[in-house]
């Protein structure tokens, strides 16, 4: 079983590095090769949640150092989840682009890229492999070398090297306080009396991954990057990017490495809520699907922020079960907005209307996508939502409690419109004879809107599976080191 | 204290490779504050990439100024609100602040070296990975045609 | 300790220079100042960790990775926009 997870890390840099000589060989290969390593992707997750769940494993033999524990588990889960159905996706999507093959290379280092910020317990590693899977996302943003699109990218490339470097500096700083870059050993060897130390350290963390995760002062790059990228990218980005960059990695260091205190949860909390209105006032006004989408994307991670931020267990298990979903509910919608821009070659949602019709896999794929991210019952969002809630009356934070619920009416209105101006009304002009998208990527949709609905109504078993895990490893806080050291 | 004084010229070079207006200069400017610290690195006992880097950039940034013709003429001070100038200058300077005020309580050389790292077989594969990226990445932003019944350009 | 010093300082002049100018070859050397002030503290903190410096040349090669994307970038989008002017390109609302 040891064997499964360098395995995670090893196998897309593997594809990668075969993909641009394979395409020599055939044209066909380069797909197969997606294929079959994303699917082995998701068998290896899926395996590690069979065998047993929430085990802890580690590997010291040449410096390597991964831990598995229910928060990277959960992670893997969601970035591999969407990886393969994406990469079904992409087969058909992509074929009106040239130079494929480095389309999936760059693809593959992203997914190694983000398998090991999620697998690692080094923070050295940690940035090596966060620069890898940013450094491939900059030029997957520019694939398509139209001017919006490298305006886009050379924006969110900007934000995201200051960003990486602020993070390599406070990597620096912690190293030269504790002189380990072990994520274990970090807390033990922080000098007791080093609180400006720490307090620096965790300001240019939060600003450096809150880039990479676009909270909401630092969002201004997401939009862009988001509605220029090719749709596969855009569901990659806004399903787990952000969060497996941003979130994951600034939620591991504050509470199983630096801990956490009353301050940094308040502040948390505050961008969450900041995230949650701003994003979706910004996106009431937006005709343009992909953007709106995309400002609902810095919206929903406020939630997950807010929940996490909470620093009790409903909040964190609201938290964490909100960010699985949105990588579900939400990578989808960008499928569907693909799917749309595809066939009928338009984002503006003004020029769109009664493709309920025309194509109606992507209507009623997106149509449960809609009620998710809204959190209309039953659907998955609804539960993740209301945990949340639920969770911020518990804690006393009846303002939050109360922001959060506008918040999501808001959003509810939001795709309402979406609904009413893309899929219902009359059939517009132009798209008399518009299809339904190829099936590789009906497929996907389907999928991915079926997951939408199971993980709403298996409910316990996705709470009791999934998420308690990795609530647990949370809320083990600093025990984390003793918990991989062991003694003490 | 040799050390010091390259340090010192490098500061200036770096100012110097902001704020100048022909945007040449600002490349060769550049150019003299990445050599300075070049050597401040031999000097310091570490030998590292950092010369190759150099060299590379340099080159790259000069066949950008070849391909772009950029001279800096119709620079770029216009129309650039005070308060982005303002807002920009209080980070910087709450930024080196704190930095100082950390720095000065940083524990002495090899007061807490823990454990001596192997180098990190993962850490290699990753800086790989990165470079291959970049490369890869750099060829597909260059590609000339992005899309197959794109006009081109 | 002087090396601190300027390294931070380093790090500011990058982090202004990416902030106020427009220029993106002015942007691009910006970022590229920063990086070197990053591969300076982590030469200078060598001694901290017992002389193990291997650190310092992962930073520079991935310094370097960064700046080979912008470069590429840069010049694809001067050839669509015919400026460097990064207050120029507005294609995108919003």
């Amino acid at each position: 079983m040891n064997i499964l997870l360098p395995l995670f890390i090893i196998v897309p840099l593997a594809a990668a590095f075969i993909m641009i000589p394979a395409a020599r060989l055939s044209r066909k290969l380069p797909e197969i090769i997606s294929f079959l390593a994303t699917l082995y992707l998701l068998g290896a997750t899926i395996a590690l949640y069979w065998s047993r769940p929430s085990n802890l494993m580690l590997q010291y033999k040449f410096g390597v150092n991964l831990v598995l524990d229910g928060l990277s588990q959960l992670l893997l889960l969601a970035v591999t989840v969407v990886a393969f159905f994406v990469t079904i996706y992409s087969f058909s999507y992509m074929q009106k682009y040239t130079g494929r093959e480095k389309y999936y290379t760059l693809y593959f280092l992203m997914l190694a890229g983000m398998a090991g910020v999620i697998l690692t317990g080094d923070l050295f590693s940690l940035f090596v492999f966060l620069e890898m899977a940013a450094i491939s996302t900059y030029a997957l943003v520019a694939f398509g070398t139209q001017a919006e699109e490298l305006e886009a990218s050379i924006r969110y490339l900007i934000i995201g090297s200051v960003a990486s470097l602020m993070i390599l500096f406070g990597i620096g700083l912690v190293y030269a306080l504790t002189g380990t870059s072990n994520l274990a050993e970090i807390s033990r060897h922080l000098p007791a009396n080093a609180n400006f130390a720490k307090g620096f350290i965790t300001a240019l963390f939060l600003a450096g991954f809150g880039m990479k995760a676009a909270l909401v002062p630092f969002h201004s790059w997401l939009p862009d990057a988001h509605t220029a990228a090719p749709a596969p990218i855009s569901a990659t980005l806004s399903g787990v990017l952000i969060k497996a960059l941003g979130i994951y990695a600034i939620v591991r260091i504050i509470y199983n490495v630096l801990g956490i205190s009353p301050q940094i949860s308040l502040i948390l909390m505050v961008l969450g809520i900041v995230s949650i209105l701003a994003g979706v006032l910004l996106a009431l006004w937006q005709w343009d699907f992909k953007r709106l989408l995309a400002y609902h994307s810095i919206s929903q991670i406020g939630y997950v922020v807010l929940g996490v931020g909470l620093a009790t267990p409903l909040g964190i298990m609201g938290g964490l079960f909100h960010l699985l979903n949105h990588a579900i509910f939400k990578s989808l919608l960008f499928l569907n907005a693909g799917a749309i821009e595809h066939q009928a070659g338009t984002r503006d949602l003004k020029q769109m209307g009664g493709l309920s019709r025309k194509m109606p896999v992507t209507a009623a794929t997106s149509l449960i996508a809609s009620m998710s991210i809204a959190g209309v019952p039953p659907f998955n969002g609804f539960w993740s939502k209301l945990f949340i809630i639920l969770a911020c009356i518990q804690a006393g934070k009846l303002w939050f409690a109360l922001a959060a619920i506008i918040g999501s009416i808001l959003t509810l209105s939001s795709f309402l419109k979406v609904q009413k101006y893309a899929f219902f009304e009359k059939v517009k002009q132009g798209f008399e004879d518009l299809r339904d998208a190829p099936w590789p990527m009906c497929a996907a949709m389907i999928v991915l809107a079926l997951l939408c609905l199971l993980v709403g109504l298996l409910l316990p078993y996705a709470v009791g599976i999934v998420i308690n895990p990795a609530v647990v490893a949370l809320m083990n806080g600093l025990g984390y080191s003793r918990m991989i050291l062991g003694g003490q | 204290m040799v050390v010091n004084i390259l340090l010192v010229i490098a500061v200036l070079a770096a100012l110097a490779a902001v704020e100048s207006r022909k945007i040449f200069n600002s490349v060769v400017a550049f150019g003299i504050m990445g050599l300075l610290l070049c050597v401040t690195f031999l000097l310091l006992g570490s030998f590292d990439l950092a010369l190759i880097q150099l060299a590379i950039e340099v080159a790259l940034l000069l066949s950008l100024l070849k391909f772009t013709q950029a001279t800096g003429e119709k620079e770029i001070q216009k129309g650039w609100a005070l308060l982005n100038y303002l807002a920009a200058v209080i980070l910087v300077v709450v930024f080196t602040w704190f930095s100082f005020d950390l720095f000065r309580n940083l524990p002495g050389a090899g007061a807490n070296v823990q454990r001596f790292l192997a180098l990190n077989l993962f850490n290699l594969l990753g800086v790989a990975g990165v470079v291959f990226g970049a490369v890869v990445g750099a060829a597909a932003v260059l590609r000339p045609k992005g899309k197959d019944k794109e006009a081109g350009g | 300790m002087m090396t601190f010093f300027v390294a931070a300082l380093l790090l500011s002049i990058g982090l202004y220079c990416v902030a106020v100018k427009r220029d993106l070859i002015k942007i691009a050397i910006g970022i590229i100042i920063m990086e070197y002030a990053i591969t300076l503290f982590f030469v200078a903190s060598a001694p901290w960790r017992g002389g193990e410096d291997y650190l310092a040349q992962v930073a520079a090669l991935t310094g370097l990775a960064t700046t080979i994307v912008i470069v590429a970038l840069v010049r694809r989008l001067y050839g669509r926009y015919g400026t460097l002017d990064i207050s120029q390109m507005r294609r995108l609302k919003g």
